[in-house]
This record gives C-alpha cells, sequence and structure tokens, in this order.
C-alpha cells in the first residue's frame, strides 16, 4: 500500500473533517495522526474503492472519543483580553456541534459537510440508514437550539 | 405540531418527499407559523453545517512517526518532559561551563567559571540574559518553522525566554502570544492554572522574535485558577489555535 499517496490524497479532507469536532487545529491534527497510525497498523486493508470510507471510519471512531473524553474540559476564555475576541461562524458551527450528541454531530457532518451519501454514512458509522436519517433529523434541532444559544449569547 | 409534521420537514431537507407531500407541507408551512419558524430554523441548520470550511495546512507525511504506532500527544509530551530532565541533569554537570563565555562555534566553553550556577537557571543550550557581546540567537537556538519556539526551554521564575514564531503566524497578520499552563492541553496537573498575555510578535508587529520575562501570575480561566507563576510546566501558545509549545518553570 502506497501510504504516502493514500495521505496525500485523503488527508486534507480528514483534516477538515476532524477540525469541525476539535476547539484546537492541534488537536485535529493529533486526530488525523492517530487516523493513519491505526490505518498503518490496521491488519487488512480495504481494496482502493472502499479507502476513503474505511480511513472516514477510522477517523469517526477517532473523532468519537475525542468528542466523549473532551467534554468536561472548560471553554477557553481569554481573559486577558478585552472585550472577548468575537468567534467567527466557522468556530460557532463546531462549537455548537461539539455540544451536541456526537452520534448526531459526525453523522450531520458526514452527510451534510463531506458529502456522504446516507448508505454511505450508514455504512462508516456502522448503523442503519433509517438510523442515519433519525440521528439527522434529532441533530438538526439539536445543533440549532445549540447554535442559536451560542448566538444569543454573544450577542448579549 | 405533530411528529407527522416534524418529519416531513426533515424529509423535505433530506428531498425524500412525494409531489403531494410537498405541497401538503408546503400549504402546511404557509398556515401555520410554528411550523415555518421550525422548518427555517433546519434549513438553517443545514446550510450552517454544509458550508464550506476553510482548506486547512496538512502536517507532511511521516511514515516514520506513524509506524511507531499510536504515541499520539500525550506520549511525545510526556518523552519531551522526560528529554527536558535528561538536559537538566546534563545542564547541570555543564552549566558551570557554558554560562559567563560566549559559546564557541563547537559549543565547548573557553573559559571557566569561577562561581557555580544553580542548574535550574540554565539548560544545556545556555541562554544568559543581560548585557552580552554574543547574540542571544548564537547561544539559544530558536529556529521556528511552522512552529513556535522557546529557548531556554527551562526557565526560573521571572526569567527571560526568547520566542520565535515561525509559519504559525497567519497571512502576514501579527501572532497574539499566551503563556499558561499546561494543565490546560491535557499535560499532568503542574504550575498554577491560568494564563496570561505575552503580547503579539511576527509581521506587522516588525519582528519574528521577542524576548521578554515569564509572567510573575497568570490569570483564571473560566473562574478556575489564577495567581502567581509556580514551577511546573507551562505552555506557550498563539491564537487563534495555531502553534504551541511547552516551557518548564524552575
Amino acid at each position: 500500500v502506497d501510504w504516502q499517496s493514500l495521505y496525500e490524497a485523503n488527508a486534507p479532507d480528514l483534516l477538515r473533517f476532524l477540525r469541525r469536532f476539535t476547539r484546537e487545529l492541534h488537536t485535529a491534527e493529533d486526530l488525523l495522526h492517530d487516523t493513519f497510525a491505526r490505518a498503518m497498523g490496521a491488519r487488512r486493508v480495504p481494496p482502493s474503492d472502499e479507502m476513503r470510507p474505511w480511513l472516514y471510519r477510522i477517523a469517526t471512531n477517532v473523532a468519537i472519543s475525542q468528542l466523549r473524553g473532551s467534554r468536561p474540559l472548560p471553554v477557553l476564555r481569554f481573559l486577558t483580553e478585552q472585550p472577548s475576541a468575537p468567534i467567527g461562524e466557522a468556530e460557532q458551527v463546531r462549537e455548537a456541534l461539539r455540544s451536541i450528541p456526537p452520534e448526531q454531530a459526525l453523522t450531520l457532518t458526514l452527510v451534510l459537510h463531506e458529502g456522504f451519501s446516507r448508505r454511505e454514512a450508514a455504512t462508516i458509522l456502522g448503523v442503519s440508514e433509517e438510523g442515519v436519517k433519525s440521528r439527522m433529523a434529532r441533530g438538526r434541532i439539536n445543533f440549532i437550539a445549540a447554535y442559536q444559544r451560542l448566538e444569543r449569547g454573544l450577542s448579549r | 405540531m405533530t411528529i407527522h409534521l416534524r418529519e416531513l420537514i426533515n424529509r423535505s431537507l433530506d428531498d425524500e418527499l412525494s409531489y403531494v407531500e410537498s405541497r401538503t407541507l408546503r400549504a402546511h408551512l404557509a398556515d401555520c407559523a410554528e411550523c415555518a419558524a421550525l422548518a427555517a430554523d433546519l434549513r438553517r441548520a443545514d446550510a450552517l453545517l454544509s458550508g464550506p470550511d476553510p482548506r486547512l495546512p496538512v502536517p507532511p507525511f511521516d511514515a516514520q512517526r506513524l509506524r511507531r504506532g499510536q504515541l499520539g500527544w500525550v506520549g511525545i509530551a510526556t518523552a519531551a518532559v522526560f528529554v527536558l530532565l535528561v538536559l537538566a541533569i546534563v545542564g547541570a554537570t555543564r552549566d558551570a561551563a557554558v554560562v559567563g563565555s560566549p559559546a564557541s562555534p563547537s559549543g565547548t566553553p573557553a573559559v571557566l567559571p569561577t562561581s557555580p550556577i544553580p542548574a535550574s537557571a540554565t539548560p544545556e543550550r545556555s541562554f544568559t540574559p543581560g548585557p552580552s557581546t554574543a547574540s542571544p540567537e548564537s547561544r539559544c537556538s530558536v529556529a521556528a518553522v511552522g512552529s513556535i519556539s522557546v529557548c531556554p526551554k527551562m526557565v526560573p521564575v521571572g526569567g527571560l525566554i526568547t520566542i520565535a514564531v515561525g509559519a504559525c503566524s497567519n497571512a502576514g497578520e501579527p501572532t497574539v502570544l499566551f503563556f499558561g499552563t499546561a494543565e490546560q492541553f491535557g499535560q499532568p496537573t503542574q504550575g498554577t492554572y491560568g494564563e496570561a498575555g505575552l503580547g503579539s510578535v511576527g509581521p506587522s508587529s516588525g519582528s519574528s522574535r521577542v524576548t521578554l520575562a515569564v509572567p510573575s501570575a497568570v490569570g483564571a480561566i473560566d473562574g478556575r485558577g489564577g495567581g502567581p507563576v509556580r514551577p511546573g510546566l507551562y505552555a506557550v501558545y498563539s491564537k487563534p489555535d495555531l502553534c504551541r509549545t511547552y516551557v518548564s518553570v524552575q
């Protein structure tokens, strides 16, 4: 397996995908590293046409452990700055995603952002297509509620 | 609102409605403000979630590091702390020879000092604050490519560090630097929890490196911590979250 070519072809998308679930870029880079370390340590590697979903599957598992583990961490506020720096829309999307159940956040991102079909997302996540749809339905409501809370918090 | 309607709205976002269902939904949304608001919210969720993200610079492929397995960040940091400890011990045996004399190209001192220097004040690659004919760079390597470098890696409270900023400076903007306990990055509890601003460095601030004193106190983060800087592992990091490195306060 030519890992370098696979890395060069897939790492940009995977990093952007993982970045959605981390507060900081270097954490996403660590998760990207973990993803490829796991892939390269795998005993069986799928044929090339199944490679992209397989890598996303590993990245999804890596991201889930990150999302579950990083929850209690306090949000960094730079108290030395007056007033607190505004956060951009992209960061607000990420923050809202991190605050909803990880399964819903990952499902929404795989389908809406990464462009996987519901069937592909079902394979990546190891659930049925119906499971993907119900996660998306619940996820949308939770996400927009979290996003709007952040908006209100920021405009105060 | 009925569960049926909520499902219709969700399915409409998934492009799964039949023509008849779609007309039914449209007719209902025209009449029911509550459902129309929900539909608008959910459409907005999809628009936000499918919005483009900026392309990020990807770390280069490093087969050796990847093959070493899942060492991960904590493992690397632990190893780094270990290396720092080793450097401290080496420094304890060598610093008396290094401090007080300009480093010769080979790194070996030309003159032996007359007084002992505490090991904590000087790592192996020594950088002595204060007047000196030699530039700090000649004694303390702070090359920074794609990262923040801090030199020396071990300082006493109030000691001077030189910070160099590489490619973490963002699109010609100055890089805003912070100093805070490493605990917030998942390192073992050490030092005083909290952080302090260090100022900015990089393009348009005029220089890619600064020398400044380790702050004497850090402020609380989210109401937690804050207080005088105590010996421990601290991080120097840039915002927005581009680069980070560690410095050990003795």
